[in-house]
């Protein structure tokens, strides 16, 4: 075990030490860097020294926070594999003749470079016209070193790129890039109003100039270039897509620009609802602001200084940090923009001084809080995609419909007679859609209806039933007072009298041992036969004979009496109990009809989710068949995704309806 | 409500086209804000600038939309042609390859641009005398070809900018009331901007 390093040590690190730090960022992976700083203090305070600030969390100060303007370039040429992209130009380019490509696609081997040696037409024009007007308030680019500089290297990416040529922003892009290197890895902030900037301290040598130039040129060349996904560094491909492919952004059509614009909008909706919504009032389309930020990686819309330190982050994490940034752009400066029409937004967003009282890192801090991952980029560029489709297939073009912002006019999207057949196949599939809803549909009406007859019925039952119950009620009281006046007039009879030869079996009535509420308590059960009356022989009379003859007479009435109302009592009993059946049926059709409807608008909701699916899976298919630039890119998007993160279904599957929905689906198809 | 106390009782839509560097920013920088710089910035994508003028009694808001010219942002250019009532073809009295893509500008415009659109034709630069590679009168006789006014401006030296800008303004503005389709588009923007706005700069 060694011993620890004395004190001292720590402290001063030898400048030896920076600097091999400083190559180390070029050649190591920055994961094993972070690694080794974990536990490594020497290497802390190295990477410490090198940055501006260091930060506690080491691998995060790797990545984003402390390259400082030593390691810059190297370290921009590490995280951005120029080397990859180098060998790969140089294998187009047959024969592995390594020496002087950038000299030869300048032209520098057959004159001598600058602005003037280029002609005013075509692409050479446009240079031309460009570059005397890139930064034209920097002192570097003022001088006619830097033009010149800067038109070689343009025209180097020009012939090296035919598919893409020069685009205007390459040279915002290049030229920022140039004075950085130029300049060692930083740039000075741009001079106050009124006050000079300091000139350049000196001319740049021929040798700095062109190593300078030759690093642009493969930096940029390396941006425009797709990444293979899958690439034997990148043992743990997982989030290390950090490709820009500025190429797809630059070159006629600018097919990365609608999908790069269609995610920009989105994301603000999703991160920035208020601001969005205001745009949308005031009319600003986002790509007024963003396409101009997105051509060149901010070079135009921030402050030069600021730049390095923004491409630091943007070129470590591609597109994702791009857009964190744009949505960290526009948060900044979110409450002013709230207050804003449409034109002073515009002047806001354009203006680099308006960002003064602001620092970079405050920009950088603020785009780590909006968590945009890759996986939020690949749904959204297969919802582009969808979209794009969909679009195509509606006629005609909504005018807000992206296919009409963004350029296409949709006859370059798809071919004519692709765009039928899918429409067809669309159609067709909107049209079961549409039967198999209206079937369904249907069938809610019909249970619907079934639902309010059986409630109609049921209160109906509830009705009847209430009107036997008191009916019964009723009788029972007439058939007791009957057996009571019965009981007075046998009292009165004196329990004896004449055997009268009508009346051998006289009834008298005893009153019943059940009381009113048990014949009211039930609902259908059975009725104890429990007779109120009980035959007693009339065998003795106490009472006068006439007097006899009227009590008899009054007995025989009340015992009649009696007898209708137990008869009444026994019909209305029987009907009550119907009456009960009624009401039970009523009220369980009414439950089955609320059950039914519940089960057909499940089914409802899963025809509707299961067209979406399926419209999805026929539009995703088209997108894997299509030749086109927009659909080519959106598809080479989200393979590479997918297979970085081993799925095979849809990035964002649409959500089905629970399980019982589908079952009862499935069980009716 | 008063007219004076409106921001603005008509809005126009304008956009400007022609080849990379034949001066439109300069144009509408001189026009919006009377500035001119012989350094200028390129256009990146899109740009717009916002003016409201005194034209014929009623005060008219000027959306004037600034395009790239770069051939590569065609496919972007193109989708502000919808909807513009009136169109700036700028090409470069210096440089006759500009003059030259002037046809194919208007055959863009045919194609992308609705059907009445308001057009002007401007020949850029007239200051620089010296380098002129295209003479008025072809200028002249090409604008004649399409049966539209035609100026030749500096931006420099403020030369007829304001006259190109106002007649343009002017004809968009009779036509819009005969054309309902237009019509109602400005009176949505009109409706949408109301609540947000500010006095006209021309106060």
């Amino acid at each position: 075990m060694s011993p620890p390093p004395p004190p001292e040590r720590r402290d001063v690190l030898s400048p030896l030490l920076v600097e091999s730090v400083a190559w180390s960022l070029a050649f190591v992976r920055l994961e094993e860097v972070a690694r080794i700083a974990r536990c490594s203090r020497r290497l802390r305070s190295a990477l410490a020294e090198l940055g501006a600030g260091a930060s506690s969390e080491v691998r995060r100060a790797c990545r984003l926070r402390v390259v400082g303007a030593k390691a810059r370039v190297r370290w921009w040429a590490s995280v951005v594999r120029v080397e990859e992209a180098r060998r790969a130009m140089l294998k187009r380019d047959r024969g592995y003749r390594n020496v002087g490509l950038f000299e030869r696609c300048a032209g520098l081997d057959k004159a001598r470079g600058g602005l003037e040696r280029l002609s005013s037409r075509g692409t050479e024009g446009e240079i031309r016209r460009d570059v005397a007007r890139t930064f034209a308030t920097r002192k570097f680019f003022a001088s006619a070193q830097g033009q010149d500089l800067l038109a070689d290297v343009l025209v180097a990416l020009a012939t090296a790129h035919p598919q893409t040529g020069y685009c205007q922003g390459m040279n915002l892009v290049a030229g920022a890039l140039l004075e950085v290197h130029a300049r060692g890895g930083d740039v000075r902030p741009e001079p106050e109003e009124g006050n000079e900037e300091p000139e350049f301290e000196q001319q740049i040598s021929p040798l700095a100039a062109r190593t300078a130039q030759r690093a642009v040129f493969w930096l940029v060349s390396a941006l425009c270039d797709a990444r293979k996904p899958n690439d034997a560094r990148s043992s743990s491909s997982k989030a290390t897509d950090n490709s820009l492919e500025l190429r797809e952004l630059w070159r006629p059509g600018m097919p990365q620009l609608k999908l790069r614009v269609y995610q920009f909008d989105r994301l603000v909706a999703r991160f920035l609802p208020r601001l969005r919504a205001h745009f949308r009032e005031i009319g600003l389309a986002p790509d007024v602001l963003a396409s101009q930020w997105f051509f060149t990686l901010f070079a135009y819309a921030l402050p030069a200084d600021w730049l390095p330190r923004t491409w630091d982050v943007i070129f470590a994490d591609g597109w994702k940090a791009v857009m964190r940034l744009a949505l960290a752009r526009l948060s900044l400066a979110a409450e002013e923009l709230l207050s804003c029409g449409l034109e002073d937004a515009g002047k806001y967003m354009r203006d680099r001084s308006r960002l003064a009282r602001f620092t970079v890192e405050a920009l950088v801090e603020a785009s780590f809080g909006f968590k945009v991952t890759r996986t939020t980029l690949a749904e959204l560029a297969e919802q582009f995609g969808l979209a794009l489709l969909e679009e195509r297939c509606c006629d005609p073009v909504a005018d807000d419909g992206w296919l009409r912002r963004y350029g296409g006019q949709g006859d370059d999207l798809l071919a004519d007679a692709p765009a039928r057949a899918l429409r067809s196949r669309l159609a067709e599939l909107d049209e079961t859609t549409k039967r198999d809803a209206a079937a369904l549909r249907a069938r809610v009406e019909r249970v619907e209806r079934d639902g309010a007859e059986a409630r109609v019925r049921v209160e109906k039952a509830t009705a009847a039933l209430r009107d036997k119950r008191r009916l019964v009620g009723e009788l029972v009281d007439a058939k007791r007072l009957a057996a009571a006046d019965a009981a007075r007039l046998v009292l009165a009879l004196g329990g004896g009298g004449d055997r009268d030869d009508d009346d051998d079996d006289v009834l008298v009535v005893v009153p019943p041992q059940s009381n009113r509420m048990r014949h009211r308590g039930f609902l259908g059960s059975p009725k104890p036969k429990t007779a109120g009356f009980r035959p007693v022989p009339f065998s003795t009379s106490c009472l006068p004979s006439d007097d006899r003859v009227f009590v008899r007479d009054e007995l025989r009435a009340a015992q009649q009496r009696a007898a209708r109302a137990e008869k009444d009592l026994r019909v209305a009993r029987d009907k009550l109990s119907s009456a009960a059946r009624d009401f039970v049926v009523a009220q369980a059709d009414l439950d089955e009809a609320r059950e039914r409807k519940r089960a057909v608008e499940l089914q409802l909701v899963h025809v509707v989710t299961n067209a979406t699916a399926r419209r999805r899976g026929v539009l995703t298919e088209v997108v894997q068949g299509a030749d086109t630039p927009d659909l080519n890119l959106v598809r080479r998007f989200t393979e590479n995704f997918r297979r970085a993160r081993g799925v095979s279904a849809p990035i964002s599957a649409p959500k089905l309806p629970n399980a019982a929905a589908r079952r009862t689906f499935s069980d009716r198809a | 409500m008063t007219s004076s106390s409106r921001p603005f009782d008509l809005q126009i839509k304008l956009l400007m086209i022609g080849d990379s560097a034949v001066g439109k920013t300069s144009l509408l920088l001189r026009y919006a804000n009377d500035t001119f710089s012989s350094t200028f910035i390129t256009t990146i994508g899109i740009d717009f600038k916002i003016k409201t003028i005194d034209l014929d009694g009623k005060r008219v808001k000027l959306q004037i939309w600034d395009t790239a010219g770069q051939e590569q942002f065609r496919t972007i250019t193109r989708s502000y042609f919808r909807g513009a009532q009136g169109i700036v073809l700028v090409y470069d009295i210096t440089d006759r390859g500009t003059f030259n893509s002037v046809r194919s500008w208007m055959a863009q415009i045919n194609d992308h641009a609705d059907a009445q659109v308001n057009r002007v034709l401007i020949g850029n630069k007239a200051d620089f005398e010296t380098a002129r590679q295209v003479s008025t009168e072809e200028g002249q006789r090409l604008a004649d070809e399409y049966g539209v006014k035609f100026f030749e401006t500096s931006a420099k030296n403020d030369v007829n900018v304001t006259e190109c800008f106002t007649t343009i303004a002017r004809e968009a503005k009779a036509r819009i009331p005969t054309d309902p389709n237009n019509n109602r588009q400005g009176q949505r923007l009109n409706s949408g901007r109301a609540s947000g706005s500010k006095p006209g700069c021309c106060k």
